[in-house]
């Protein structure tokens, strides 16, 4: 008798504990968001701590290397608890989280200077361009993309990885749609060349 | 044959749910910044009042001294700049270092002679379409699109080449480019131009005077028939008001505004009798009891000629006023000093003062108003403007124009078909 109640005791306080922990999980996001917004060191810690991978990936792929990568992490976190009251709480914060990242990078890059050059229109940037079908690794399509010329970075992966139209890209880098299309070919004409040239100096070395 | 896989889904598989490991002090530093950061907002806070007025008068100051972006001439530029403030890194591309990419980039791909070779300067042209007239990027690009920038401009007086004391020339078909001597001045000044476009001055307004003449386009009175063959000479008068308008683009500008006319025309040969006749077919609220007559067809009678007081020759003078707003299009074309404007539009006409007077001899008398006077109505307008720029912000204009009235009255207007030719003349002040 004690055994059976025990269990079922168990059972529902277990459930109990399961359903207020994830309760209290998602409470945690609106109080954490909150607790930002009045300042509180100890929220922004737990906001760093659960939202800084996401947001340094998004760095990376932006940024020239791994160190203007943290300075711009850093730089967007200040942005963000400088900007956190204007959340209304519509929409994923995650979303708000990252498209501020996002603009907050390309402030950086447009305060250097980006130039627009006259693009020659290439002969076929619709095509695709591929590559052979082998594993690379993250770290190495992520260091090609870093060794890219800035703007070509950025269309690259404000298009490819984070999904913006051409429209919305020409209009955050301040050029043409026609001039981000163009760029976007570029880049990957570029990655693709970039590719090719390692697997073919690989091959050599091992001949 | 082996698989290829688009790029783009290559990347696009590598980075989903790509969470990077944050190195492990970046929570300290960043909280020794947001510690020093409101620091100094607390201190500064009380600045805040005094820098507003500050940086405004600041500001003030910086618009009148530099009210438009001055290029500098070109210098001989330090080459390190040039590296700084742009990155080289497409040079593990074609495996250049730096030095030799930033020397000779086109030698490196491109040994035909039509291309020049660069000297140690590195000048920045872009035109006004702020496009940079100038490849940074020589691994990026194929032969023909280089040979395709450069094609514009003559071989010769080739732009992107230059010794020390060589300028370009402006055998540009592109508008003119301004040189800058480094990349960062270049790039300041396409922002300023950016910045300049966005808060470009779009708005005038114009305070506007000129001499204003009304006649009639065809015989007629509208006062009475039976004036309508008598001569009618318009008087000339002061119109003025206030033009707003607004640049639609570098040609096209909608205007608007509101003015006071003052016109007048007069009748002569008339004659007047101080007593009321039975039959009154003049268009006049009379003030007082009064009769009109032909002076022509008087002369005549012997009967009117004992009762008339003043035989011989005097005048109607209507005058009208109305309020007046234009609603206009202009056409410009022209320099930035001067220009030549097309203008063509409709107003709207409000009456606002009516008033017949009776001239003779130097002596008027107000005979009461017009009844037949509509108290709306419409002109359609055309003309030419000529306008001169002294700056940015000011601008004189001299504007001729024709404006033929609709609808002037209500009943009785004896095929009077009344225009106004005036010349409004004014200073504009944009911003």
């Amino acid at each position: 008798m004690h055994s059976e109640v025990s269990l079922i005791l168990c059972t529902f306080g277990s459930t109990g504990a399961y359903v207020t922990a994830r309760s209290k999980r998602f409470m945690q996001t609106e109080q954490l968001i909150k607790g930002c917004q009045n300042n509180d060191r100890k929220a922004q810690e737990v906001l760093f701590q659960r939202y800084a991978p996401v947001l340094f990936s998004i760095c990376l792929r932006y940024s020239r290397d791994r160190a203007e990568a943290e300075d711009h992490l850093q730089d967007c976190f200040i942005q963000i608890f400088d900007k956190i009251g204007q959340f209304a709480f519509k929409g994923s914060f995650e979303g708000w989280l990252k498209r501020l990242t996002v603009t907050t990078v390309l402030q950086k890059y447009r305060s250097q200077g980006m130039f627009e050059v006259i693009t020659h229109e290439m002969a076929d940037d619709t095509a695709a361009i591929t590559v052979d079908e082998a594993s690379y690794s993250l770290e190495y399509l992520l260091r090609l993309v870093q060794e890219l010329p800035d703007r070509y970075r950025l269309t690259f992966s404000l298009y490819v990885l984070d999904g913006y139209s051409h429209k919305e890209i020409a209009r955050m880098l301040r050029i043409s749609e026609g001039t981000s299309k163009s760029n976007l070919a570029r880049a990957k004409v570029a990655l693709r060349n970039r590719i090719e040239t390692d697997q073919q100096n690989e091959q050599a070395q091992n001949l | 044959m082996s698989k290829t896989k688009d790029i783009e889904r290559v990347y696009v598989e590598a980075f989903r749910d790509f969470e990077a490991s944050v190195p492990t002090n970046s929570w300290e530093r960043l909280e020794e910044r947001l510690h020093s950061r409101s620091k100094k907002n607390k201190r500064k806070l009380w600045l805040l009042p005094l820098s507003g007025v500050a940086a405004s008068l600041l500001g003030f100051l910086f618009l009148q001294v530099f009210s438009s972006p001055q290029p500098t001439s070109s210098s001989v530029s330090d080459t390190t700049t040039f590296k700084e403030a742009y990155s080289l890194r497409m040079t593990p591309y074609l495996g250049f270092s730096n030095e030799e990419v930033r020397l000779t980039p086109y030698e490196k791909i491109l040994p035909t002679p039509v291309l020049p070779s660069f000297s140690k300067e590195q000048d920045v042209l872009f035109n006004n379409h702020k496009e940079i007239l100038l490849a940074y990027e020589p691994s990026l690009w194929l032969p023909q699109e280089v040979a395709s920038v450069l094609q514009p401009y003559p071989v010769s007086s080739n732009p992107l080449r230059f010794q020390e004391n060589e300028t370009a020339t402006s055998e540009e078909t592109l508008a003119s480019p301004t040189k800058y001597s480094d990349l960062r001045e270049a790039s300041d000044a396409l922002a300023a131009l950016d910045e300049n476009e966005e808060r470009s001055r779009r708005w005038s307004l114009a305070p506007q005077a000129g001499p204003v003449y009304y006649q009639s386009l065809s015989q007629g009175s509208p006062i009475n028939p039976q004036f309508s063959d008598n001569p009618k000479s318009g008087n000339l008068n002061m119109s003025y008001g206030l033009q707003l308008s607004y640049a639609l683009g570098n040609k096209v500008t909608v205007r608007t505004g509101i003015n006071k006319l003052n016109l007048g025309y007069e009748t002569s040969g008339v004659d007047f009798q101080p007593v009321a006749s039975g039959s009154t077919n003049s268009h006049i609220n009379f003030n007082r009891p009064v009769t009109l007559a032909d002076a022509g067809s008087i002369k005549g009678s012997a009967q009117s000629a004992s009762k008339s007081v003043s035989p011989g020759e005097a005048a109607l003078l209507q005058q009208i006023g109305y309020l007046e707003m234009p609603l206009e299009i202009q056409y410009r074309v022209g320099g930035e000093k001067l220009g030549v404007s097309l203008i063509g539009g409709v107003s709207s006409l409000i009456l606002t003062d009516n008033l017949i007077q009776f001239k003779e001899g130097g002596f008027s008398s107000s005979l009461g108003e017009a009844s037949n006077l509509n108290i709306w109505n419409l002109s359609t307008n055309i003309g030419l403007g000529i306008d001169y720029r002294f700056n940015r912000q000011w601008k004189l204009q001299v504007e001729p124009m024709f404006k033929y009235q609709w609808n002037t009255f209500s009943e009785g207007s004896g095929g009077f078909s009344p225009y106004i030719l005036g010349v409004n003349t004014g200073f504009s002040i944009t911003f």
